[in-house]
């Protein structure tokens, strides 16, 4: 059986490598694409197709909720875990409308990471 | 709570931050009104604030500081300019996430977002905010010291 393929939407090198520390603890996932805003997300979505993207929410050109909304409408059954500095209640309540299934705070640790995309 | 600056959420935030992200325990200073012109000690990470209230948020730090803050974060020594920049852009980001997300359960009709970070490199640069309020505090850490800044329009 294959890996999990996770695409990564934001604008941090940082976090690329953190999500990349965080993936190679396990077996189970690999990350399949990297975008940098949000624009690039929802064209990576199209062409990779991967079965789960952390998404995070400022980030130029097109946020993260922005895209969300358009991958969703395009696939009503992409796995999208918000994975934001930012956790509001009314942000959370917005994004769950959007049908985001999960949420990760910045910042995380690697256990933790993976078990939310896991439950996603 | 007061239509002011909120600075003590985002130095709460900060200090978690630092505590969180580099194991280390920061001591803040006093909360001061902050002159017109803000004179970046060599790394300056801004973040605007958009919404109900339009504001800024500066992180400012030396780049020896800098370099240890994001070695710790990264667990890795020997990072180039552009890993310490990118590290400290993201660490102001968190910070200033956790700070606003503070402020938007506490005043939810301001639905505070922000932008991205804009990163300045260089020795005594000025930065200037005509427009903003500002406070600021200076916190003390083992790695040095992190300045943080921050206003709104109209401000406090």
């Amino acid at each position: 059986m294959g890996k999990i393929r996770i695409l990564v939407v934001d604008d941090s090198p940082f976090i690329h490598k953190a999500v990349t520390r965080a993936v190679n603890t396990t077996k189970e996932y690999e990350i399949c694409g990297i975008a940098k805003n949000g624009k690039e997300g929802v064209e990576q979505y199209a062409t990779l197709k991967p079965d789960l993207v952390t998404m995070d929410i400022t980030m130029p050109i097109m946020d993260g909720l922005e895209a969300s909304k358009i991958i969703i409408a395009q696939d009503p059954s992409a796995k999208i875990v918000m994975l934001s500095a930012m956790g509001d209640e009314q942000l959370m309540v917005n994004a769950k409308a959007i049908g985001i299934k999960g949420f990760i705070q910045k910042p995380f640790k690697n256990d933790e990471f993976i078990a939310i995309i896991q439950s996603a | 709570m007061s239509e002011g600056n909120y600075i003590e959420l985002w130095v709460n935030a900060l200090l978690k931050n630092i505590q969180t992200m580099a194991e280390m325990e920061g001591n803040p200073g006093q909360t001061v009104a902050q002159p017109t012109i803000f004179v970046s000690r060599g790394l300056a990470v801004i973040i605007g604030i958009t919404g109900a209230r339009s504001g800024r948020i500066i992180l400012d730090i030396n780049m020896e500081t800098a370099r240890q803050l994001s070695e710790v974060f990264n667990g890795e020594t020997g990072l180039e300019e552009d890993n310490i920049i990118d590290s400290m852009a993201e660490f102001a980001n968190i910070v200033s996430g956790h700070g606003i997300t503070q402020v938007n359960n506490l005043q939810t009709n301001l639905a505070l977002m922000l932008t991205p970070p804009s990163v300045f490199r260089g020795n005594k640069i000025n930065i200037t905010s005509p427009k903003i309020n500002a406070e600021v505090v200076e916190i003390d850490t083992p790695a040095g010291s992190v300045k943080i800044s921050v206003g709104f329009e109209g401000g406090s």
